[in-house]
């Protein structure tokens, strides 16, 4: 008797209990927590792709500290978020970005940095380059060949707001 | 000593061998040679003093291609010296003998040539595999004038 | 076991802190390294090919973006060779700011190839000190060109820009500042206990073999082959300074850094001469000089920035080929431009320090440990993009 009642009102215990706490996750105080600690511990996988690595390594030295967004340079790809395509992607390096992405656990953000990572940039008639727009879905753009690291700690400032404003991470079904 | 000494001493050394050798100011040498000799020239070049192979350049220039290697020493007073040697090859048979067992320094140097212009340095360790290119690049090799890349019309997308 | 069951091939992909951007496929037995096959062109963009497709003077900024850290070198080198085909020389005062850029450039370079060993062998101090100590230099550099790292400075027939005021107390004041670095550098890197257990010993490299193999830069000189470009065929400035060149006799790892650790003092050194000894005079040729317009002919003279005439947008080199080496940070850059009349080079080769280092990897990791690779890596200073160009 106690069953049939329960299965007449309640019904599936565990899928009603998942879309409950879908629901509360997506409300607004929680939601924004967590966004909050997403934007602020970006950590970027210690890959570069080209020249462009160079401004990147100063941009995370004493004088443009970035490590004061969060952002610290993780050697392990599953516990980082964000990809720096960093310069030029040649045909070989390409495959690697990519196995790279894929392996990386959601929520995840790729960030392009410099000329050449939008559109080739000085080296556009190569035979060997790839664009990046073409098999990544990228995030934030940083004109400059190379970027000032001013610009490079600017962007981080630029994904973080986009994260906190609740525009980039969809918490789906799971 | 100066550069008309030096050119002496290499044609001294080349004497019977068929070598066209001329110098340019300030401080190159250059000598022209057929590639049966080539091997015979240059473990006489290295028995005068010069140790290293700087620069391994292949040229299209159309019918025939030209190898040039540039060939100095580190040591005493030929290190101011760079010895030009330029054979040239039949388009439709590139080979050339390799000069990796003279100079270990052209390893790399005549690999990448390879790969680029297609030219097979007979004796070289390496030929056939891929250096720069990605491994599953087909095609002729890119620095030959034929393969033409785009001068026009950069695409930024949509 | 049987050998092949005990060997083990580990990739050391691109995705690596201690790997750049290369792959290094190693055959390891234990703990000990077999057989180490470097993995190039993860950066290749073909910087040959472009340049028969380029201007002259568009060629400038595609031959310097292979190299970063040290672009000045093949900024020259290529403007020499340049310069050899069109038959002129540059006044002697564009000669001394060359100078003096080209040593600028080898101090910040030799700092980048520091750091980058230090956080490989796992140092994050050296890093961080090493990072933080470029920046004086780097703006110095923008003062004088005005880009931090790709300048672009060196023009066909001399400069581009004269010295701004008060830039020689600048440079001094950098200058003391980096004396005054060296003490703290040593007592907390060098002469450290970790870093010379990891580094001496590790990665000879024996006389005959670095002739041999044709290495260049400081991996030549720690093992006592006196080569510099500068000494062995002058250019620049080079004959009007004084300067020592630099050896160390072990050939280890150790002696690759002391080589660079003790040539930015001589850096030091040539840029007080330079500084002392600068002519006054004009910084362009003057065959370009009289082609500039005369209204933007006053502007040049007021302000010191040098506004390009309008034979550089179609400068055509005469028939020939021209060779021109230059000692970079890394180690000797060579050019060897064909030209057939045309307003582009019919072939461009450009052989960098790195491309003639890399048969190192192959030859100093026999025998060595799975830890000794990062700081035998660290200890060459090599650059991928620019070994790949």
């Amino acid at each position: 008797m106690v069953c049939s009642l329960n299965a007449m009102f309640i019904g599936n215990l565990e899928r009603s209990a998942k879309k409950a706490a879908k629901w509360l996750v997506n409300r607004k105080p929680i939601r924004n927590i967590v966004d909050w600690g997403i934007s602020f511990s970006l950590w970027p996988v210690h890959f570069t792709t080209a020249c462009c690595g160079a401004e990147f390594a100063a941009a995370a030295a004493p004088k443009y500290d970035t490590e004061r967004f969060g952002f610290l340079p993780f050697i392990g790809i599953r516990q980082c978020n964000v990809l720096f395509i960093e310069g030029t992607l040649s045909k070989k390096m390409a495959e690697a970005a990519l196995w790279i992405y894929e392996q990386m656990p959601e929520p995840k953000f790729v960030i392009a940095m410099g000329a050449c990572a939008i559109g080739g940039g000085i080296f556009w008639n190569s035979y060997n380059i790839v664009r990046p727009m073409d098999i990544l879905p990228i995030n934030v753009f940083i004109p400059g060949c190379p970027p000032r690291p001013e610009a490079v700690a600017r962007s981080i400032i630029m994904l973080q707001e986009r994260i906190r404003r609740g525009e980039l991470v969809k918490y789906e079904d799971r | 000593m100066r550069i008309d000494e030096l050119k002496q001493k290499i044609e001294g050394e080349l004497r019977d061998l068929k070598a066209e050798i001329e110098a340019r100011d300030p401080n190159v040498v250059n000598i022209r040679a057929s590639r049966d000799d080539v091997i015979e020239i240059a473990r006489r070049l290295s028995s005068i003093g010069f140790d290293h192979v700087k620069a391994v350049t292949a040229v299209d220039r159309g019918d025939i291609f030209e190898v040039d290697y540039i060939i100095s020493s580190y040591l005493g007073d030929l290190s101011y010296y760079l010895v030009n040697l330029k054979i040239s090859l039949p388009r439709d048979d590139p080979r050339a003998p390799s000069l990796v067992e003279i100079w270990p320094s052209v390893l790399y140097q005549e690999h990448e040539e390879h790969e680029m212009m297609g030219i097979y340095f007979e004796g070289h360790p390496r030929m056939g595999r891929k250096l720069l290119l990605p491994e599953n690049y087909e095609g002729i090799p890119p620095l030959r004038k034929e393969f033409k890349i785009k001068t026009e019309g950069i695409d930024y997308g949509g | 076991m049987e050998a092949e069951e005990r060997e083990l091939e580990l990739l050391i992909g691109p995705q690596h802190p201690a790997s750049g951007h290369m792959r290094l496929i190693a055959k390891i037995d234990g703990d000990v390294v077999t057989e180490l096959r470097p993995d190039i062109g993860y950066v290749h963009r073909s910087v040959e090919k472009i340049a028969e497709t380029k201007k002259f003077l568009q060629i400038i900024p595609l031959v310097e973006r292979p190299s970063l850290p040290d672009t000045t070198a093949n900024n020259l080198a290529y403007v020499m060779a340049l310069e050899k085909l069109l038959g002129i020389e540059p006044p002697p005062r564009a000669r001394y700011l060359r100078t003096l850029l080209a040593e600028i450039t080898r101090i910040h370079s030799h700092l980048y190839g520091l750091g980058i060993h230090g956080v490989m062998i796992g140092s994050s101090t050296a890093y961080m000190w090493c990072f933080g100590d470029r920046e004086p230099f780097l703006q110095l550099a923008q003062e004088l060109t005005g880009a931090r790292l790709t300048y672009s400075y060196i023009i066909p027939g001399g400069v581009r820009r004269d010295m701004p005021k008060g830039f020689a107390d600048k440079v001094e004041k950098v200058l003391r500042y980096m004396e005054g670095r060296m003490k703290d550098y040593f007592d907390i890197y060098f002469n450290n206990p970790v870093t010379r257990a990891r580094l001496e010993g590790v990665g000879v490299l024996k006389r005959e073999d670095a002739i041999r193999l044709g290495a260049v830069g400081p991996n030549l000189r720690a093992s006592n082959v006196p080569y510099d470009v500068r000494k062995a065929e002058p250019y620049a400035a080079y004959p009007d300074v004084e300067f020592d060149v630099i050896t160390e006799k072990a050939g280890d790892s150790f002696a690759r850094v002391m080589v660079r650790v003790r040539e930015i003092g001589e850096s030091i050194k040539i840029i007080r001469q330079v500084l002392k000894r600068i002519p006054d005079g004009p910084i362009l040729h003057e065959n370009y000089e009289k082609l500039i317009p005369p209204k933007l002919k006053e502007q040049y003279k007021s302000t010191g920035i040098v506004k390009f005439p309008s034979l550089f947008a179609n400068l055509k080199a005469p028939e020939g080929e021209a060779i021109a080496r230059v000692e970079g940070g890394r180690g000797e850059v060579v050019f060897h431009i064909i030209s057939d009349g045309k307003t582009s080079p019919y072939r461009l080769r450009m052989v960098t320090p790195s491309f003639r280092n890399v048969v190192l990897f192959e030859h100093l990791t026999k025998g060595a440990r799975v830890a000794d690779i990062p700081a035998i890596y660290g200890s060459l200073d090599y650059f991928p993009p620019e070994a790949d160009r």
